[in-house]
């Protein structure tokens, strides 16, 4: 399938007066690839051949449990303002935020070409961020992908970026766990831990708030996001209450809710998703657990307006 | 080996000879002046009737009760102060008519004595015997588990009366002897070593979704870890064995306050290993070391430890947190997350990690390890086996074996039928080591060997001498030292009695005596009741009680000390939990140590141990009436009869309204009660600011203020527990009387006889002269007549 190519570009680069001179905050790279799935690629257990993400979550963590918006509208709003669709109207800006302490803008690409260069011509003295759209097939993002990486790679700042891949989605409205369940990887070597596969619970209302603690933006209200920063999750910690222990995905009036094992929706729908990962079966009568986990999802539901 | 055998030593019992005496002019107008208005036809209060009494001391019983009047007399304590008393003349006259009398059917008593002492080893006898002779770890080799429990008589349960036998325990004795047999004969070649090492979710202790590399006790998951290699079979011989583990002190202060999970983060996380087997079940479970654990930073443990076969070993976080899981995710839980759900089960995932862990990374046992092989308690018997052992080896083993455990030189002859019945074994089996086996087993079912059987003359021969001497001291058999060392000469016995007392098997002595005299054995029958009680399991505090009580007695016999320590000791053996629950601050450690002791710590002496005032409750309340008989039986000597069966005890008063000394004027309006509680009450009563567990305490739960004032039958005036060791230290005598009969009670196996009143008396009177040396006060009892004869 063939996607049309979107350009966000902001080429207004602030100095934050606070951060200049030695800035040691790490860049950020945030790679969303329009409807990737984790059968695309090699290291989710996908048929195709997928190497150079393979290498990004072989030196990473590859996060199993990541759930995107149910269409790629809602994830993008979600990413960028760190709340879920029904609170989007008090949303701040990830990117505005981000340069105004003092982060060169590298723009939303997604000419390649245009990301290329901008990684090319990167100084170490001051932190970037950027985040590259990417349109097209499995096979050819991860080739892609790949380009992006060595030009990482070949500047000597690999060590300090963070580079995030993981999908938005497209543009179908999704209601199902292993719809919005995607690809979920970050390399960020200046954090400990390689090579991990995490059952952590992430969602895209998680990547502001890691952002927003990676570049040291202090958290006030009108910062205050649905989700939670996944640093912790990637330094290893053990900790369970600096995590998630649900996510969500939202549309309209319809939400779902997961934790490790179920998914509940406002329609009703609970399923164990460990023993009916297609969401097929009713949760037997007979799981004496599962009222009461079922009960506390829909306590997380209950929360919304 | 058959009942029938048994039986026949048992008709060796030889009947008391009765003593006859002169008839006393004195004695019966006496009784009847002052005496048999209540202890006649009538009445016979407190049990005793003497209208029938006669003075030519027909039979050992009126013997008996006379020397009780001339106790009482002695004592000050008969006739009751409110009825007519005899002149002092009289008194003088009466006692010195008693005495002389007493002395008189004493030696008569004697000349016709040569009573056989014969009774058979006690549980603990047994099991020690067992231990000496094979050289065994008895540690959790326990051949006698399905014996009856003996009969104490006296208040010991060595006393050869209440060792009774009966078929059922015939039966055990066989069971017994052949465990025995197969654990003691070894000769095969030294067992195989094992070695395995496991990792993380091996051991345990992880979940699916949890990282793989550690095994966690956490504060909900708080089951043992262990390795999936012993799960089943435990370790493959008996032997020594290494344990190592790799463990970490995981987030020990933590977010969750300490109260919430009743816990201390305060304290280092410790690790304690246990052993259990499948077999044994709850009975073999114990703990064998505790290791603390360092934080964020691998400690690596190493014990050493002897396993039976079929054992298995644990790991436990000892101070992790307490109380049930299902209270910590009901009630706690929820006051940390807005997420989680009351009172609906929460995903593991949501809080494990979330609180202080302790991590296991690696848990290794290695062995068995043996110092020689074979094992020393098979070589001493069986050395050297050569390729194809024959009759002869059989023979001489066996032999060897016989003289051991029948504690003196066996001949040939009496050894015949142990011999033949291996040999036809040999014959027919043609399996050397089975019949060595069978040949063990019928050598330890023999009576020679279950029974303490002395023969012969009155005075021991050196051999039962030297048995008599070690089941006093080590409730075991003799070793081959004392049984070669020259008894009869006072000095080389003052010395294997001192060396015996240095010797770790004397805690036999401490433990068996100590234990029963002052009936610390009761504690833990009626344990106080858990709920209401934390402290008191959390500490383990049963334990730290005893072993207070047990270093006092060890501290006094070690030191040679005086006996009056017991009753005013101004220190005492406490460690951290103790010291706590005494409130007596400045002891942190663990380990047991001296503490000096001050008036307004109210301790000191046996009086203030938490093990005794433990033991006289009943886990809810304190009990006056069982402290006060307490004090009569085994401080006093004095104890009185029981109750009179008709009577129903007073109930206690669980709702509170009455206090104690309320209820207890109950006793007054009843003169039956009266009689013996005016000597119970005023003891029990003074004792009551020890409550049920041993805590000081000014007030009754329901505030109330405890009154311990009261008054003595001879009007000593009595106020709380300073008063009772005053009241003891006045009658110095009369302890020391009481401690020796114990002793003497104990030594001998059997109960005192008035005959044996001279040496009682004489030994009271020098220990007394000489600063009351316990020690000493065992010295002049092994040194008496009465010790040494039968």
């Amino acid at each position: 399938m063939r996607i049309p190519l979107v350009i966000f570009t902001f080429l207004a680069s602030f100095h934050s007066p606070a951060f200049a001179g030695d800035d040691n905050r790490p860049n950020l790279v945030l790679i969303l690839a329009r409807d990737l799935t984790r059968g695309h690629l090699e290291c989710y257990g996908g048929k195709h051949s997928s190497p150079n993400i393979d290498r990004l979550a072989k030196e990473g963590v590859r996060y199993e449990t990541a759930w995107r918006m149910p269409d790629e509208n809602l994830s993008k709003k979600t990413l960028f303002s760190g709340r879920y669709p029904s609170h989007h109207e008090k949303a701040p800006s990830l990117s505005a935020l981000l340069e105004k302490s003092g982060y060169q803008n590298g723009g939303m690409n997604i000419d390649l070409e245009k990301s290329l260069s901008f990684l090319a011509q990167a100084q170490g003295s001051q932190p970037f961020f950027m985040i590259h759209f990417f349109g097209s097939e499995g096979a050819k993002v991860d080739h892609q992908v790949g380009k992006l990486l060595s030009a990482i790679e070949k500047n000597e700042f690999k060590k300090h970026t963070l580079v995030m891949l993981t999908s938005e989605g497209g543009s179908g409205k999704a209601k199902t766990d292993f719809e919005v369940r995607v690809p979920f990887i970050v390399r960020a070597p200046f954090l400990v831990g390689q090579g991990r596969v995490s059952k952590d619970l992430v969602d895209f209302t998680d990547i502001l708030p890691t952002f927003l603690s990676l570049a040291k933006i202090a958290k006030t209200d009108a910062l205050k996001s649905d989700g939670k920063s996944i640093v912790p999750s990637l330094t290893g910690s053990d900790d369970p209450f600096e995590k998630r222990n649900w996510i969500c995905s939202e549309s309209g009036g319809f939400r779902m809710v997961r934790d490790w094992q179920h998914i509940l929706d406002t329609e009703g729908n609970f399923h164990d998703l460990r023993s009916d990962p297609r969401q097929a079966k009713e949760v037997s009568p007979l799981d004496k657990q599962a009222p009461g986990r079922r009960t506390r999802l829909q306590m997380m539901l209950d929360r919304f307006p | 080996m058959r009942a029938k055998e048994i039986s026949a030593v048992i008709g060796l019992f030889v009947t008391v000879a009765a003593s006859t005496s002169r008839a006393d002019v004195a004695l019966k107008p006496f009784l009847e002046n002052y005496c048999i208005q209540c202890h006649g036809a009538e009445k016979q209060k407190g049990d005793r009737r003497f209208d029938l009494l006669g003075a030519d001391l027909k039979n050992h019983d009126d013997a008996e009760s006379l020397q009780e009047i001339l106790d009482q007399l002695n004592l000050g304590e008969m006739p009751p102060e409110e009825e007519k008393q005899p002149s002092a003349e009289e008194l003088k006259t009466i006692v010195a008519e008693l005495t002389e009398t007493l002395q008189r059917a004493r030696i008569a008593a004697r000349e016709n004595s040569g009573r056989a002492v014969l009774r058979r080893l006690n549980r603990a006898e047994y099991r020690n015997t067992i231990r000496d002779l094979f050289a065994l770890n008895m540690v959790d080799f326990d051949p006698t588990i399905g014996f009856p429990p003996d009969d104490s008589v006296e208040g010991f349960d060595n006393v050869g009366e209440g060792l009774v036998t009966s078929d059922y325990l015939l039966q055990n004795y066989l069971e017994a002897a052949r465990k025995v047999a197969d654990k003691a004969i070894r000769p095969g070649p030294r067992p195989e070593k094992i070695h395995f090492i496991s990792k993380g979710e091996e051991i345990g202790g992880t979940m699916r979704g949890f990282r793989s590399e550690v095994a966690r006790m956490t504060i909900k998951l708080r089951q043992p870890l262990n390795l999936s290699q012993l799960r089943k079979r435990g370790v493959p011989a008996d032997g020594e064995y290494v344990i190592r583990a790799k463990a970490i002190a995981h987030q020990r202060k933590s977010r969750y306050k300490d109260e919430d999970l009743r816990y201390n983060s305060d304290e280092p996380m410790r690790l304690s290993i246990s052993i259990d087997s499948r077999e044994l079940g709850a009975t073999a479970h114990r703990t064998i070391g505790e290791f603390e654990i360092r934080d964020d930073e691998i400690t690596t443990i190493e014990h050493r430890v002897w396993l039976d076969r079929g054992f298995n070993f644990n790991l436990h976080w000892a101070n992790g947190p307490n109380g049930s899981f299902k209270r910590i995710m009901r009630k706690v839980l929820p006051k940390y997350t807005e997420d989680a759900i009351y009172p609906l089960r929460n995903p593991p995932e949501m809080y494990i990690g979330s609180g202080p862990e302790l991590h296991v990374y690696e848990l290794e046992i290695e062995g068995p390890f043996y110092d020689e092989w074979p094992p020393a308690g098979f070589a001493r018997y069986f050395p050297d086996p050569p390729k194809k052992p024959d009759s002869e080896y059989l023979d001489a083993s066996l032999s060897r074996l016989a003289a051991r455990a029948f504690r003196r030189p066996v001949s040939s002859a009496e050894l015949q039928p142990y011999l033949a019945l291996a040999n036809r074994h040999f014959e027919k089996h043609k399996d050397f080591w089975a019949a060595a086996k069978y040949g063990v087993r019928a050598i330890l079912a023999s009576p020679n060997f279950i029974y303490l059987a002395e023969q012969g003359s009155k005075k021991l021969a050196r051999n039962e001498l030297a048995t008599r001497l070690s089941y006093f001291l080590w409730s075991s058999m003799p070793d081959a030292e004392l049984l070669a060392a020259s008894l009869e000469e006072p000095d080389v016995l003052r010395n294997q009695v001192g060396r015996m007392l240095q010797d770790p098997r004397s805690s036999a002595f401490v433990e068996n005596f100590a234990g029963q005299w002052l009936g610390l054995r009761k504690l833990g029958e009626m344990p106080p009741d858990p709920e209401k009680n934390r402290g008191y399991y959390a500490d383990d505090l049963e334990s730290a009680m005893r072993e207070e009580t047990h270093r006092l007695f060890r501290h006094i016999l070690d030191g040679n000390r005086s006996i009056l320590e017991f009753i005013n000791a101004d220190y005492t053996f406490l460690n951290a939990a103790l010291a706590r629950h005494y409130d007596i601050p400045g002891v942190d450690s663990d380990e047991f140590q001296m503490v000096a002791l001050k008036a307004d710590h109210h301790r000191g002496g046996l009086l203030g141990h938490g093990s005794i005032l433990t033991a006289t409750s009943n886990g809810i309340e304190t009990q006056p009436v069982v402290r006060g008989v307490w004090i009569l039986e085994n401080l006093l000597g004095t104890p009185p009869p029981p109750p009179p069966p008709d009577i129903e005890p007073i109930e206690p008063d669980t709702r509170g309204l009455n206090t104690m000394r309320e209820l207890m004027e109950k006793h007054r309006d009843n003169p039956t009660c009266f009689e013996c509680h005016r000597r119970i009450d005023p003891l029990g009563l003074a004792m009551e600011n020890f409550d049920h567990v041993g805590v000081w305490r000014e007030r009754y739960a329901k505030k109330s203020l405890i009154d311990p004032s009261g008054k003595m039958v001879d009007g000593t005036p009595i106020d709380g527990p300073d008063s009772i060791r005053n009241y003891l230290l006045k009658r110095t005598n009369q302890f020391t009387h009481c401690l020796s009969e114990k002793l003497f009670i104990y030594a001998l196996g059997r109960r005192i006889s008035f005959t044996d009143r001279e040496d009682i008396d004489r030994i009271v009177l020098e220990v007394s002269e000489q600063g009351f040396g316990l020690q000493e006060l065992i010295q002049k009892i092994v040194a008496s007549e009465t010790f040494q004869s039968k």
